[in-house]
């Protein structure tokens, strides 16, 4: 095990954590609102089940693998030298797109909330390239910065939580009965986007955690934290707007941060807490930018792990994490020119993406490789 | 130690980039920025009109206000923009809003902006200016010291007269429109400030505005009538009731004496006075100060309601009261409970009544009816408005009267 990139396994879901929150706060609240209404607080707990048979596989795949290695590798071995760099590259389009979308979408949520008339170019590219520098340097760094910064972001969510408490309203909420059902049942599909997300995305960098036995207990426990997490989400913004105003809204939960006074004497605090979400924005992108570059260089047939490299150091490959990070840069200056392509993006396109590679591209390579007897 | 200072330099990072600090253009030094209170809206033949007011200068100089026309909300804004010399007008603490009568007529674009736009809060309080327009109340309320904005911080906050209850908000009417398809908003109506000095006449005030039809932007108050140094002349605006908005038009006016029975029943009793008569017929005055009422549906079958059963229970003071040789004996306090408990029944019965003649459910009963019984709320088969004004009414009001202040010695 590499000593200068090793990370503890708890530092892995911290990560997760904070990488799970971008998604949660753009899309969750809304989709999930759109379907199941008042019994919105409800579609979580409802994901909890089958995330919990998923953070089973992907644990159970993840075990296969060997000291030092990520869902990449697997990908590799499962499918043999050919389907497996295709699936690599697969991955890295993914990657790649899905970073170009947070940086445009961090860009949409800075423009929306602080910097009205503001053109987004400015902040992904400085973003984007701030992101670039992290995936030049050690992966680990990306990690601390997730330490340092989740306890400044979970407790900015309690803190809100807690204010908002007196405004919320039971008669947003309540009645749910066995009517809701197959609402909530539609509506849980986004919590179960949104879940699957995080429990696939650090499975790319998992090679820097040391092979412990335990994963799955772990990945159990930190889920159902998520879970809870989001349906205090969902009772806080849907509690005090009700499902209708939310589903008007484009972000109802920084509007409700907007809304929110302290104490009596402070108010309008979300721009600090928009800026705030510029660090999950910069984890993301730096990991998947990270991963992607991993994924283009296995497929390559190059030694893609981080040896200690200097920033400036482009051998071994590393000169392709330069165009994996200009691609997503400009992938985000194409994607959603307006609003109403940055919703069909943002609610439709990406989510459905993501199912996929979730549940159809993960488990179809798994069972190739249990098939052919390589895991 | 490494960690403290990653930790801080975060935290600096973070104050750098929300939009306030130095490194952006859109920094500005606060004398610089025109902090807008009261915000009005007004439709004045296809367009849109805006008028703004900030809150009275430290200086004891009137409140700055203008106003400029515009095709939309926004249009009207930037065109205030162009005839300000302000370096910048600062939306983000505006606290009340204010929807002249015929603006109200269609709020549905009105209510859109306030929901879209990246300054405003949602949960800003919404008045709609009964017989008036929101140009009149921003540009004329007021005197030399104190402009609109401090009048509604008044209004607002003035929770001890029958008028004031509930204050509803931006936020409150989108949410009622949207589930229930109707809602109410606080009305005010500017009137003289001070009754004393007899009938006046707003034509004056409405001089004045005629004279502004141009965009303008004033430091002064406006001219006319309602001007002067204090209460007495000036235009003051003062609670008219509420506007009941249905399907985004204003469709009616509810008395502000219905206000026990609003807060009644959606959930906020406001302290209000309710006048009587006591056995000898002399007058008394009731101070309402706490009441809950329960909405039980009467269902003829599944799906089918039939009416609706309100059980209300208030609790009064005596405030006033004449001088009875029977003042706080036993048959006194129940002749005057009974008084109350009429009165506020009278009050709710008018108020429902109103909802069930507009086909209006500002009131969101069928959240209650939904609430009370979801099952059979699912089963209908019309819609809730519809089934409104064919619902028989059963309302029962049980009143308390808690202590009589200094009755027995009066």
């Amino acid at each position: 095990m590499n000593k200068l990139t090793q990370i503890s396994r708890r530092q892995l879901f911290t990560l997760a954590t904070l990488m799970l929150l971008v998604p949660s706060l753009r899309l969750f609240i809304t989709a999930a609102t759109e379907y199941a209404g008042l019994a919105v607080w409800l579609t979580a707990p409802l994901a909890a089940l089958p995330m919990l048979l998923y953070m089973h596989f992907i644990s159970d795949f993840m075990d296969c693998r060997r000291e030092g290695e990520n869902l990449q590798e697997l990908f590799l071995r499962c499918l043999g030298p050919k389907l497996g760099k295709a699936a690599l590259a697969l991955t890295a389009a993914w990657l790649t797109l899905y970073s170009g979308f947070i940086l445009r979408s961090g860009a949409d949520r800075l423009i929306v909330t602080i910097y009205p008339d503001s053109s987004p170019w400015v902040f992904t590219l400085g973003l984007g390239l701030v992101c670039l520098v992290a995936a030049l340097g050690n992966p680990r760094s990306i990690v601390r910065s997730a330490m340092l910064i989740s306890p400044v972001l979970i407790g900015s969510l309690l803190l809100i939580f807690i204010f908002s408490l007196s405004s919320l309203e039971p008669s947003n909420l309540l009645p749910v009965t066995v009517d809701d059902a197959l609402p909530v049942a539609l509506g849980s599909l986004a919590a179960v986007d949104v879940l699957s997300f995080g429990v696939y995305a650090v499975c790319f960098i998992e090679g820097l955690c040391p092979k412990e036995a335990g994963r799955a207990r772990q990945g159990s426990l930190w889920l159902m934290v998520m879970v809870l997490l989001m349906s205090l989400l969902c009772l806080s913004v849907v509690g005090m707007f009700g499902p209708e105003l939310c589903s008007q809204l484009s972000r109802p939960f920084f509007i409700m941060v907007r809304n929110l006074v302290f104490f009596h004497t402070v108010e309008r605090v979300e721009a600090l807490v928009v800026m705030l979400w510029l660090f999950p924005d910069f984890l993301l992108v730096s990991v998947f930018l990270y991963a992607a570059q991993y994924c283009l260089r296995l497929s390559l047939g190059l030694e893609a792990a981080y040896q200690g490299e200097r920033l400036t150091d482009m051998s071994r490959g590393r000169w392709l994490i330069w165009p994996t990070a200009l691609t997503a840069i400009v992938c985000s200056l194409f994607i959603g020119p307006d609003s109403v392509s940055m919703e069909f993006w943002s609610a439709k396109l990406i989510p459905a993406i993501n199912l996929l590679f979730a549940f159809v591209f993960i488990p179809s390579i798994y069972i190739v490789g249990k098939i052919k007897k390589t895991l | 130690m490494k960690r403290y200072i990653s930790f801080l330099i975060i935290i600096s990072s973070l104050l750098s980039l929300t939009g306030c600090g130095g490194i952006h253009t859109n920094f500005r030094e606060i004398q610089q920025l025109l902090v807008i209170q009261t915000m009005g809206l007004d439709r004045e033949e296809g367009s849109v009109r805006i008028s703004m007011a900030a809150a009275a200068e430290a200086s004891g100089a009137a409140p700055r206000r203008m106003s400029a026309l515009g095709g939309t909300v926004s249009a009207a804004i930037h065109r205030a923009y162009q005839l300000s010399y302000e370096e910048s007008i600062f939306f983000s603490h505006v606290n009340h809003i204010l929807v002249g009568q015929e603006a109200a007529e269609d709020m549905g674009p009105f209510l859109d902006y306030l929901c879209q736009s990246p300054e405003l809060r949602i949960d800003i309080p919404l008045y709609v200016v009964q017989e008036g327009t929101a140009n009149q109340a921003v540009m004329e309320v007021g005197d030399g010291n104190r402009g609109i904005s401090e009048v509604m911080q008044a209004v607002r906050e003035s929770f001890a007269t029958a008028s004031d209850s509930k204050v509803f908000t931006v936020a409150d009417t989108i949410s009622s429109l949207e589930r229930y398809g109707s809602a109410l908003v606080c009305a005010i109506r500017c009137q003289p400030g001070s009754e004393s000095s007899g009938p006046q006449e707003l034509g004056g005030s409405q001089d004045g505005a005629k004279a502004k039809e141009e965009e303008q932007q004033s430091s002064e108050p406006a001219a006319g009538e309602g001007q002067g140094s204090g209460a007495e002349g000036s235009t003051m605006a003062g609670i008219a009731g509420y506007a009941v908005i249905r399907e985004g038009q204003l469709c009616k006016y509810l008395e502000p004496e219905l206000a026990v029975a609003v807060g009644l029943m959606t959930g906020s009793v406001p302290i209000s006075f309710i006048g009587v008569e006591d056995m000898d017929g002399r007058p008394c005055s009731l101070e309402v100060y706490q009441g809950s009422a329960r909405l039980s549906p009467l269902w003829g079958g599944p799906g089918e309601l039939i009416g609706l059963d309100i059980q209300a229970e208030v609790t009064a003071s005596v405030m006033e009261s004449g001088s009875s040789e029977a003042a706080g004996a036993e048959e006194y306090v129940n002749h005057l409970t009974g008084r109350l408990e009429s009165a506020v029944s009278e009050q709710l019965s008018a108020l429902l009544q109103s909802s069930m003649q507009l086909k209006a459910d500002f009131l969101g009963l069928a959240g209650r009816v939904e609430r009370s019984s979801p099952e059979n709320y699912r089963l209908m088969e019309q819609d809730f408005a519809e089934v409104l004004p064919s619902l028989e009414l059963q309302i029962s009001v049980s009143g308390r009267l808690s202590h009589t202040n200094d009755m027995k010695e009066a």
